[in-house]
């Protein structure tokens, strides 16, 4: 029983008492939390949005954002597909989604740092000016934090992938990094739904 | 999973040998454990000096201790203090050290997120004191817009320090429910764990879903400060209503996290000095996962004269007054748990059972804020105040010194001395009662609450509310000379002091630094009083019952 | 596989329930109808409230007290027997008698309060229900809360006051809302409780039942004046009430019909101002208590501050507030009136100030 095998590493992968992976768990539960999160700015900015003339969202540049949107969708498939490249021990496919995921990604969030500062700076709508305004940059705001912290993530993921930390039997970071911008995708998708659409 | 070190010397290592270990990012639960208290207790002693503070002011009528506005500040560091930086951290620091060895784990599932969540609060423990040194907070720790928009900027520091301990907390939560669902001793099923592991689990469930909620909030809140957002101001056509209901959305369900493991400790010391098993332990569990679920669903109580919808102020009333039902579940299992019992009154005994008579008293006057027409006359007025001091000092915080009491010999290897813990107890218990009991007639009367200064009639409940509270100051005294002197003094406790089943007494104290070289089998709850020998022990049978079972 | 659920100790005769435990649980439980009984009709504690709502609130509050009173007592009674009853002797060393559940105590314990606070959520409904109903005959107050005054003003007689009057018996409905951050407007003795916010209107119902005055208090934090933001509700019967009524319209006429007089217009921008919502002032009618009384102030203002002259100290008070807090008092008061006020209307007032002998 000495020191050495007794550590932490030693017991890294406990028998699961439920089967299911504590890291994957984690992530799910986090991911539950994100759901309060963005919940509770949704609600903030429906009432903004109840309180703003019907046609407030019409400055904003519903063909481009749809665009955006679907680059964004892009990135999920990508990242489900490097994935899938790992499951089946494709290295470079790996890397190579992954770097798609990321531009897809950078892209994505581009257009919206592109948007945000037309809107501000010809003042058609300003988190200050209008309570529409103040709603929708705090949501999207919010979500564009969230990708960004995603995008940290991806080339994270990737150095990692280059540094040979992933095989066909241990790909769990890539997963859990996956879910997480699926998420990312799934809350753009609603609120590109609820804010540009509706 | 990089390889951790078990002894290190640099600024990441896992293990508590000596004092620098506990200084630097430990992935340790039982040294974060340790750390979590020690920050609580800190804070315990920072929010106690703010306490003495208001009640030397409010000692009698017009008093000139300090002004309107820094008596503002002083009251809204006190709550936000009491609330966020000592007893959720010092039940998530006890439950650290005691939960992952309770159900047989090595640690937590996240080591590392585990000493993250801890290390969280330093940034947060300090914005939260720059925000009182620089001043601002000064709309009570519910800071209702219009009035938390345009204080100064120490309102902001608030909120930032408030997202840190948020974080803090949501991370905790996750780690402690992947460790309980995943990490169990074979042998130990769901409902053979502890109860405060089922505990632990409802709170962490409540802090999931909840504190995002409070950050969302916080965060438009920031938005509007910064750059000049409207959420919440009617002069630019935003709704004060908005964050009334996201923040008691949260705060809400947050009172039960302050309250919920502290009835798990209870169910744990209650059989180990009565002898007795817990009684009703499906119920309990049960009750506090109603708990959990249904505290989600009162929230608009703290809204009844705030202007909201007439007819809704009916179904919160109901599931307001419902959710007495689950904790008086657990009062009455805990009554019939002492009930035919051999009670030995050590002082984390005397904290329970002090528990069970405060908690119900703050249980009760619960329910008269529950009623709409009552609280028309009650919200907002020191009868509050009396409430959620019966409950989260009367109950969270009694029922917190009971489980201290009772593990500290496992923790630190020593006995704490039992007569200081009996003086601590009844100056806490006396002091507690003088203090808050009053307060209770002073709402009824016509006091509200958050106030400088009152009306000439309300001086002699006043007066004796102070006196109590500097009784309860002095009672700390005790406590903390005894905790730190048992370190070096007390006698040796053994692995198993009080005769106690639970996996955590089958260690030694303290436990190992990887707690169980083979991890332990598991055949039944821990809660075998006069159904089997203690391990390790020869067994003492229950009256009546023929030979050792 | 384990020893729980099948061991039944109560049938191997150790003393689970005796005829001490019998009896200490018939004990509690009529002591227990007792205390409700007794403290639910007396309760000591609300009672005496100035209007209609308010004696329904204590008659509900009663039923309340006497009900906790009763839970109170066993609770209490079963905790303190079992504390004398079960300590351990000093040599015992034994465990316990097994109990791990009893189905039937479980159900019961659940169902009872379940059926109590379903009681007193339906008899709660009842009498929120009777509280919220209008009268025909309503007379409408509309309340509005500033930092750190209130201010009442009667749409059918078109008058401000500093002061709520009331006439016994009438119904009035209150009209609230604030002119800055949240308040609440709290008459303790007559039980009505509603907050006052910025951009809507909360209403509430009083039908005064007793003669007098009675405390007008703030019950939500509004500042650092929330402790002293307090008026006044004034209940007479119908003809008292109608004779300040027409006090205030003559009152008010009277400061209209004469703009050239100088302490007419000084009268005037005094209220128009909200100084009278917090300074006391006989000759401007004025009945605020949240500041120093200003009766006399033309003869006290050159003494206060060494060195400042009379016209300087009154003009310095309305400008910067802040400069000197008279003793008692707190710096509450808003210190924008320089903004808000012209220089005529300041010079005016500072002018009608010194005539205050």
């Amino acid at each position: 029983m000495s020191d050495t095998t007794s550590t932490l590493a030693a017991h890294g992968h406990p028998t699961s008492a439920t089967g299911l992976d504590s890291a994957k768990l984690g992530m799910w539960l986090f991911l539950a939390t994100e759901v309060m999160l963005f919940s509770a700015m949704i609600a903030g900015f429906l009432d903004m949005r109840g309180r703003s003339p019907a046609d407030a969202n019409h400055v904003l540049n519903i063909p481009v954002t749809a665009v955006n949107t679907f680059i964004l969708i892009c990135s999920s498939l990508t990242v489900a597909l490097s994935v899938a490249s790992i499951e089946q021990g494709n290295q470079k496919r790996l890397r190579t989604f992954l770097l798609l995921t990321l531009l897809f990604g950078g892209t994505f969030l581009s257009v919206q740092i592109y948007e945000y500062n037309a809107l501000i700076s010809s003042g058609e709508l300003t988190p200050w000016n209008s309570l529409f305004g103040a709603g929708f940059f705090a949501v999207t705001g919010l979500h564009g934090f969230h990708v960004f912290i995603g995008l940290i993530w991806c080339a994270l993921t990737i150095f990692w992938a280059s540094r040979g930390k992933f095989s066909a039997q241990n790909f769990m970071r890539v997963e859990v990094f996956g879910l997480y911008w699926h998420f990312v995708d799934v809350v753009w998708i609603i609120l590109f739904v609820l804010i540009y659409l509706m | 999973m990089a390889a951790d070190t078990v002894i290190g010397t640099g600024l990441v290592r896992h293990g508590g040998r000596k004092f620098s270990d506990y200084l630097v990012f430990n992935t340790d639960h039982k040294v974060i454990g340790i750390q979590y208290l020690v920050l609580a207790f800190t804070f315990f002693i920072i929010g106690g000096l703010l306490a003495e503070l208001i009640r030397a002011q409010l000692a009698a009528p017009n008093n000139q201790v300090v002004t309107g506005s820094q008596y503002n500040l002083v009251l809204t560091l006190h709550g936000t203090i009491m609330i966020f930086l000592w007893i959720i951290p010092a039940f998530v620091g006890a439950a650290n050290y005691v939960v992952p060895i309770m159900i047989g784990a090595n640690d937590m599932a996240f080591p590392r997120l585990n000493a993250v969540s801890f290390w969280l609060l330093v940034p947060g423990g300090l914005l939260m004191l720059a925000s009182f040194a620089v001043g601002g907070a000064e709309s009570g720790w519910t800071a209702y817009p219009p009035l938390s928009v345009t204080t100064p900027v120490g309102q902001t520091l608030w909120a930032l320090a408030l997202q840190f301990i948020g974080f803090s907390s949501i991370f905790g939560a996750i780690n402690f429910l992947v460790t309980v669902f995943n990490l169990r001793a074979p042998g130990m099923s769901l409902t053979r764990m502890p109860l405060l592991a089922w505990a632990i689990v409802a709170t962490s469930l409540i802090i999931l879903l909840g504190t995002p909620v409070l950050s969302g909030v916080l965060l438009l809140l920031i938005f509007q400060r910064l750059l000049g957002a409207q959420f919440f101001t009617p002069a630019g056509g935003g709704n004060p209503l908005l964050w009334q209901n996201l923040f008691w959305f949260y705060s809400h369900p947050a009172v039960y996290i302050m309250i919920l493991p502290g009835f798990g400790i209870i169910s744990e010391v209650l059989p180990v000095f009565a002898r007795k098993p817990i009684f009703g332990y499906k119920l309990i569990a049960f009750s506090s996962m109603a708990i959990a679920v249904f505290g989600f669903l009162v929230w608009a109580h703290h809204m009844f004269t705030s202007g909201m919808d007439p007819f809704l102020r009916v179904p919160f009333m109901v599931t307001s007054m419902i959710i007495a039902v689950p904790t008086g579940v657990k009062i009455f299992s805990w009554l019939a748990t002492i009930w035919a019992g051999k009670l030995r009154f050590t002082t984390s005994m005397m904290f329970a059972l002090a528990f069970i008579s405060m908690f119900v008293i703050g249980g009760l006057s619960g329910i008269f804020l529950a009623s709409v027409p009552i609280d028309i006359h009650v919200q907002d007025t020191y009868f509050v105040v009396a409430h959620l001091h019966y409950v989260l000092f009367g109950g969270s915080v009694m029922s917190l010194f009971a489980g201290l009491y009772l593990w500290y010999p496992k923790i630190t290897g020593r006995m704490l001395d039992e007569k200081l813990g009996h003086l601590h107890f009844w100056l806490t218990f006396m002091g507690f009662n003088l203090t808050f009991f009053p307060q209770h007639l002073a709402g009824l009367q016509g006091m509200p609450r958050r106030v400088y200064t009152y009306a000439p009639e309300f001086w002699a409940l006043n007066l004796i509310s102070s006196l109590g509270a500097f009784l309860m100051a002095i009672a700390v005294l005790p406590f903390l000379y005894n905790a730190l002197r048992s370190l070096v003094a007390g006698r040796v406790a053994g692995p198993n002091p009080w005769r106690a089943f639970g996996l955590e007494w089958t260690l030694s104290s303290p436990p190992p630094i990887h707690n169980f070289p083979t991890p332990p089998v598991v055949e039944g709850d821990p809660y075998g009083y006069g159904e089997r020998p203690v391990p390790g022990t020869t067994v003492a049978p229950a009256p009546g019952v023929a030979g050792g079972e | 596989m384990t020893h729980h659920n099948t061991h039944n100790p109560a049938s191997s005769g150790a003393p689970v329930f005796d005829n001490t435990g019998k009896l200490a649980a018939i004990i509690i439980g009529v002591l227990a109808v007792v205390a409700g009984v007794v403290v639910g009709t007396a309760n000591p504690i609300l009672r005496g409230a100035t209007s209609s709502q308010g004696a329904q609130i204590d008659t509900l509050f009663s039923l309340f007290l006497g009900i906790a009173a009763a839970i109170f007592v066993i609770v209490q009674g079963f905790l303190l027997f079992s504390i004398v009853r079960f300590a351990r002797t000093p040599e015992d060393e034994g465990d316990g008698v097994p109990l791990r559940g009893n189905t039937k105590l479980e159900i019961f314990w659940t169902a009872v309060p379940a059926l109590i606070v379903v009681f007193l959520a339906i008899y709660s409904y009842r009498v929120l229900a009777d509280i919220d109903q209008p009268r025909p005959d309503q007379m409408v107050v509309e309340v509005t809360g500033r930092q750190y005054a209130w201010e009442f003003y009667y749409p059918d007689y078109d008058i401000k006051t500093s002061e709520l009057h009331i006439p016994l018996g009438r119904q009035v409905l209150l009209k609230i809302t604030s002119a800055d951050v949240n308040h609440a407007f709290w008459i303790p003795q007559m039980r009505i409780k509603k907050d006052a916010m910025g951009g809507k209107i909360t209403t509430a119902n009083i039908t005064a039942t007793e003669p007098g005055t009675y405390p007008i208090v703030c019950a939500e934090l509004c500042g650092a004046g929330h402790a002293v933001m307090r008026s006044q509700a004034v209940v007479e019967a119908e003809p008292g009430f109608q004779t300040w009524v027409q006090a205030q319209i003559g009152a008010k006429q009277r400061a209209a019909a004469a703009p050239a007089d100088p302490k007419a217009l000084g009268r005037q921008l005094y209220n128009q101002y909200g100084c009278n919502a917090c300074h006391k002032l006989a000759d401007a009618n004025a009945v605020g208590l949240v500041g120093p009384a200003l009766d006399g102030i033309g003869s006290r203002a050159a003494n206060v501050v060494p060195g400042q002259s009379a016209e300087e100290y009154i003009r310095t008070s309305i400008v910067k507030p802040t400069a000197y807090i008279t003793p008692n008092y707190q710096p509450v008061m808003p210190g924008d009136y320089g903004q808000r006020m012209s220089e005529a209307e300041i010079q005016a007032l500072v002018q009608y100030l010194l005539e205050q002998k």
